[in-house]
């Protein structure tokens, strides 16, 4: 633990030595059993076909096969583009309603009709409509084979906006009250004062809105016929199927088939990374002192 | 102008909740100026809500076939109606019962032991100091959150499955036959232990969010009023979480009859379905591979009202005993 | 929505009527030229495809049993003479696995391929793992494209067919009149039987062999045994696989156990049906009443064998385990396909990736030291059904016949030989063996073709990498088929409408039951309740309606 070199606020006493030392054992032991299995995979997905097809469980020699096989694709690139679209483009549109519809429901009590549409909404997260009506509205609004299939329906997530909707309702009443005497529009005290000082919960909506997004895989199997428009995670997909053999069907002479763990695994690596390298730019906001900070300033 | 470090923080609520044009009420009970005062917030609410109509209730309309013996070419104009016969089947199924039972005992254990475990890992992450260590450990726990259940059972399967890392200990110390994996009896512990394990890392974030809301000069004038290191986490941290862990809380009980289906799927064959079978595989093998639309809706509707029941519930509930609910 | 159903229901006007009278006349007829719902017909000609230009290693006249061959064609016959389609457009909805094809635009496979039929030839990809549902989604909006790639054993494709998406083609494939799709009129008479949904012919039913399955021996293992390769009943067998566990490791350091996988029927599971004489799963009994296999007593001897034998560590303990990634030790005793056994990669390829390991094809005795039972499988395989939309006009209808004879060309064909490879030196180049093979830049072209239909030759081709264990494929094989029995039931499994729609629910009882006597969770004397339980929830249900459908066939 590298603490020595963390400059600790003057208020704070150096925790005990046993403190320390156990919460040290217990995180050590969180990380390593997390750590495991992506050690595994990273491992298994640069396995030598030879010992993915063995069976082996730890890899010692290793290839770059199945990494190849799927970076060659021909629709890996516009998987990864059309993906990205979603993603971007989908997250602002979704973290913009989710946040107007819930700044206009956090006054329920004082708006006739808000009690109604929250509560309607709310029962959205426990009823589902199952496959065919939703593809017969897609169909319908002649949203088939088009990209927005995978990011309307998706727009404003029901516990999403409920969340965002409870941390508005714990933004200082004072702040937007004064904000208002000096004559600010209702519009103007949302962009201005309510979304700066919610940043962290957008930050985390936003992640979540972003994950959902890229890992958009049922629906677009469903509504996207056009395999150029497919995003990556269903491109990616299709890879450990093809190591899968497919019911029913014989198999003929030919190639042998690849190594589906090591597809599998590689997969797993592409399909995360993504969210890795987004990830450290979210966290500054989970640091505390953001709200002070925007009320001083 | 600046807060006051001892109320209003996220902890603790004001009675005016903000929100647009948020007027002291005048005291009127007509509903027409009530509306026209308060036409700001419906520019706010108007298009999301009719997003919710569109894309939930409109579809949700479907949910008739719960009523019908559906098939998909023929539509809901062209199936028969058959009254409640798919409710009756899901009633008189002998199975039934192992299947609720199995999804309550499961759901309880996780409200009790996954539903907490993100709060103690958030704050267990919090009380560290070195930024650095604290963002690696950070974006090591959620990674786990990525991998399909696939992986997560054969990994634990690798670990403590028959043969696995811990049944090769235990051999050497004489103790043969280890197989956790198929160990019906302890089967529940073993899918929230999994639960934990997958998902505890990811659930952190929300709390992180809500502890970056606490204004740090809370800590300060704690610290010079001399409170300790835990003092401070269970008079600051923890009460700045509340309000967002009943939330999750009330919402998680909402969904209390769905328990992971494909975890469960996926394990039925080494435990048995005694063990592991619940009402969404009961549903699986039912309705949906025999082709059974009516039967896997009727399941769905009730699921529905029964969640939407709970959380109505548990939100009056939360708010007799003093939180905040929902609304 | 109301406007979408009403169209819906406009399209489905036109077949509500013959949908209604299949619907009630569902399982009661099967017999050859069925009358239920339309006009009547004979079952299509057979005309089997040109001989290939090679000698069979080996041929049979044995029923299961094909010929096989070891070495690969020299010249490809021409399979039709006609140019398929005249400029039209046909949409197929076809099952896809791995990368989707690559767009027309850049696909020379593709382009080359229209050309070839003549027709703007637009398939749209299904992925596998969402194939019902998107089969369910294309039935309600009531677009059914021309070609579907169906599979009968799904409930909801049976649905559909049953519903009147597809067109009912009795009459137009009757007696000779098939003659003029010769590629489709390259599949015996028994197939088409097999196929029939209520006495009609809705679906083009590809060839597939009656026994795709063997068991394979770690001949390196098993030779370590007091037993030898050729136990000679299910006492000597069980003698090898615990000698073979108890072994510990093999070559490479490996885990090795006599037996590392099982998966209910029709998995490993039936590997120790053949072993114990088990007999089908619907089968006749001594008083001529249809019995379930787990009502037998010869079931309860397998279970009670398999018991003991996971209760003295002849199996791995992950055996149950639904993942195959989790199965790393070696086994004495495997279950394999056919076509991976003796294609390009199999037995030389799983030695060469194991040093040490050797693999040879195993002969299952009976288990008192008679001869196993093997159970045929369904003899055919995947389906393609047409519009019913489409085929109104009946121009149309023949040209989509038409691509699909394409489509379906046999094995030594000309077209067989550019739908699977492409053309030389473009898509493929030809080995050693003279065996084209696909450069893997252009799999994802071919992809294109899939239909899902396979006619004519349906023989066993040994890739030249097997050739060493051809003898020994033959032996195994052609024991396997001479002590196999056709299911009573053949033909006849979706004449019970409680079999199409709890077939599932009851499949995860027995299974259930079954892995739990083995594994030692559920006690063998609970067989008569388990029995009890299965035939309340269903079981008699189906075997009532089953038997109907056997009176009804006459048999």
């Amino acid at each position: 633990m590298a603490t020595a070199t963390v400059s600790r606020p003057p208020w704070m006493n150096p925790p005990s030595v046993w403190v320390r030392a156990i919460k040290a054992i217990v995180i050590v032991c969180i990380v390593i059993t997390m750590i495991y299995p992506l050690v595994y995979v990273i491992a298994m997905s640069f396995a030598a076909p030879e010992q993915a097809r063995a069976g082996v469980i730890f890899p010692t020699k290793f290839s770059l096969d199945a990494y190849r096989a799927i970076l060659n694709g021909g629709t890996v690139v516009d998987g990864l583009r059309n993906s990205l679209f979603i993603t971007v483009v989908g997250t602002l549109l979704s973290l913009a309603a989710t946040s107007m519809l819930a700044w206009g429901l956090v006054r329920t009590r004082q708006v006739p009709g808000a009690k109604i549409v929250l509560v309607g909404i709310l029962a959205t997260m426990f009823f589902s409509a199952g496959i065919i009506p939703n593809f017969m509205l897609i169909k319908y609004l002649g949203l088939l084979d088009s990209t927005w299939s995978l990011i309307i329906p998706g727009l404003i997530s029901a516990f999403n906006m409920i969340v965002i909707r409870n941390f508005f309702q714990g933004l200082p009443e004072e702040l937007i009250e004064a904000a208002r005497i000096d004559g600010a529009g209702e519009w103007r005290i949302f962009l201005q004062i309510v979304l700066p000082l919610s940043k962290p919960v957008l930050a985390v909506m936003g992640l979540f809105y972003a994950v959902a997004y890229w890992n958009t895989y049922f629906n677009a199997l469903l509504y996207i016929n056009d395999s150029t428009k497919w995003p990556i995670q269903v491109v990616l997909q299709q890879y450990v199927l093809a190591g899968v053999a497919i019911p029913g069907a014989v198999v003929t002479e030919g190639q042998p088939p690849p190594p589906g763990v090591t597809l599998q695994m590689a997969v797993i690596v592409l399909a995360t990374i993504p969210i890795l390298v987004v990830y450290p730019f979210l966290q500054r906001f989970f640091t505390s002192g953001v709200l002070t900070g925007a009320i001083k300033g | 102008m600046s807060v006051s470090t001892t109320d209003a923080g996220p902890g603790t609520r004001t009675e005016r909740a903000p929100g647009p044009s948020a007027r002291p009420p005048p005291p009127t009970h007509t509903l027409r100026p009530r509306v026209w005062r308060e036409r700001w917030s419906y520019t706010f609410i108007i298009p999301g809500a009719a997003f919710f109509l569109v894309f939930m209730y409109v579809p949700m309309a479907g949910n008739v076939v719960a009523f019908q013996d559906y098939s998909p070419f023929r539509g809901i104009e062209g199936s028969p109606w058959v009254g409640l016969a798919n409710f009756n089947a899901i009633w008189t199924d002998p199975e039934i019962i192992t299947a609720l039972r199995n999804t309550l005992i499961i759901a309880f254990l996780q409200l009790a032991f996954a539903f907490p475990a993100p709060i103690a890992l958030a704050l267990l992450l919090h009380s560290l100091l070195s930024t650095k260590v604290k963002r690696l450990i950070q974006t090591i726990v959620y990674l786990p959150n990525f991998l399909s259940w696939v992986i997560v059972i054969s990994v634990w399967q690798q670990v403590v499955g028959g043969g696995g890392l811990v049944a090769g200990l235990l051999d050497n110390f004489g103790v043969t036959g280890f197989n956790l994996m198929s160990d019906a009896d302890n089967f529940k512990f073993l899918v929230v232990a999994q639960n934990i394990w997958k998902d505890a890392g990811w659930g952190t974030i929300i709390f992180f969010a809500a502890i970056a809301g606490i204004p740090s000069e809370r800590y300060e004038a704690a610290a010079i009023d001399g409170a300790s290191g835990w003092q401070r986490t269970w008079h600051i941290t923890l009460p700045a979480l509340v309000p967002v862990a009943t939330l999750l809380l009330i919402l998680n009980i909402g969904s209390i009859l769905t328990v992971g289906f494909e975890q469960l799927l996926l394990q039925q064959p080494m435990v048995g379905a005694d063990a592991a079978q619940v009402l969404d595989t009961f549903v699986y093998f039912r309705g949906v591979l025999g082709g059974q639309w009516g039967i896997a809706t009727a399941a769905g509707l009730l699921k529905g009202i029964i969640g939407t029941i709970l959380v109505l519930s548990a939100n009056k509930l939360a708010k007799k005993m003093g939180g905040e609910g929902i609304f | 929505m109301a406007q979408v159903s009403r169209r819906k229901l406009l399209g489905a006007a036109g077949v509500a009527a013959t949908a209604a009278t299949l619907g009630t006349t569902a399982a009661c007829s099967g017999g050859t030229g069925g009358t239920s719902g339309g006009g009547d017909y004979d079952m299509p000609t057979f005309q089997p495809a040109p001989e290939l230009d090679v000698q069979p290693f080996y041929s049979s006249e044995t029923p299961g049993m094909e010929s096989v061959y070891t070495e690969y064609p020299k010249t490809f016959f021409k399979s039709v003479e006609r140019e398929p389609g005249s400029g039209g457009k046909v949409t197929t909805f076809q099952l896809t696995w791995g990368d989707p094809a690559t767009p027309l635009e850049e696909n020379t496979y593709w382009q080359e391929l229209n050309e070839r039929l003549g027709v703007s030839f637009e398939p749209q990809f299904v992925p596998q793992p969402v194939f019902d549902q998107k089969f369910a989604t294309m039935l309600a909006s009531g677009d059914v494209p021309d070609l579907v790639f169906v599979n009968d054993q799904s409930a909801g494709n049976l649905q559909g067919i049953r519903d009147g998406a597809f067109a009912d083609l009795s009459e137009t494939l009757s007696g000779d009149n098939i003659l003029k799709w010769p590629n489709l009129a390259a599949r015996k008479e028994e197939i088409w039987q097999a196929s029939l949904k209520d006495g009609r012919i809705y679906q083009i039913p590809s060839i597939v062999w009656a026994l795709t399955n063997l068991p394979v021996m770690r001949t390196d293992l098993v030779d370590q045994t007091s037993i030898g390769r050729a136990p000679k009943d299910a006492d000597e067998l069980f003698t090898m696989l615990k000698e073979v566990s108890a072994l510990g490791t093999g070559p490479g350091g490996q885990k090795v156990y006599g037996l590392n996988k099982y998966d209910a029927h029709p998995g490993t599971a039936s590997m120790f049906q053949r072993l114990f004489k088990t007999g089908a799963e619907w089968q006749l009994n001594g008083d001529g009443d249809l019995v379930h296999i787990t009502q037998t007593e010869n079931y309860k001897a397998m279970l009670e064998w398999l018991a003991r034998a996971w209760a003295e560590g002849i199996f791995d303990p992950v055996s149950m385990s639904p993942t195959a990634t989790d199965i790393v030790s070696g086994a004495a005793l495997r279950y394999d396909a056919v076509g991976a056994a003796i294609g390009g990669a199999g037995l030389s390829q799983w030695e060469a990736d194991l040093p040490g390991a050797t693999f040879d094809f195993f002969d299952m005795p009976g288990f008192d030291g008679s001869e196993q039972l093997v159970v045929r499988n369904v003899p055919y395989g995947r389906s393609t059904c047409v519009s019913a939309a489409a085929a109104e006009d009946e121009d149309r209808l023949t040209e989509i016949l038409n691509v699909l004879d394409y489509l379906s060309a046999p094995f030594g064909s000309e077209e067989q030989y550019f739908i699977a490879n492409g053309t030389e030196g473009v898509h493929h180049t030809v080995d050693a063996h003279g065996i084209p093979i696909v450069n893997p830049d252009s799999m994802i072209d071919l992809s294109v073709q899939y239909v899902g239909v396979t006619s004519g030759d349906n023989s066993y081709r040994i890739h030249p990498n097997a050739a060493p264990w051809a003898d020994s494929f033959v032996t195994v094989m052609e024991s396997m088929a001479q002590n196999s029995i056709a299911r009573p039931l053949e033909g006849l499994e979706s004449a019970s409408q409680t079999f199409v729609t709890k077939g599932a629910q009851l499949k995860q009882l027995w299974t259930d039951f079954e892995t739990g006597v083995i594994t030692g969770r559920e006690s063998i004397d609970d067989l008569q309740s388990f029995s009890d339980n299965y035939m309340s929830q269903g079981g008699t249900q189906v075997r009532d309606e089953y038997t109907q459908a056997l009176k009804d066939a006459g048999k």
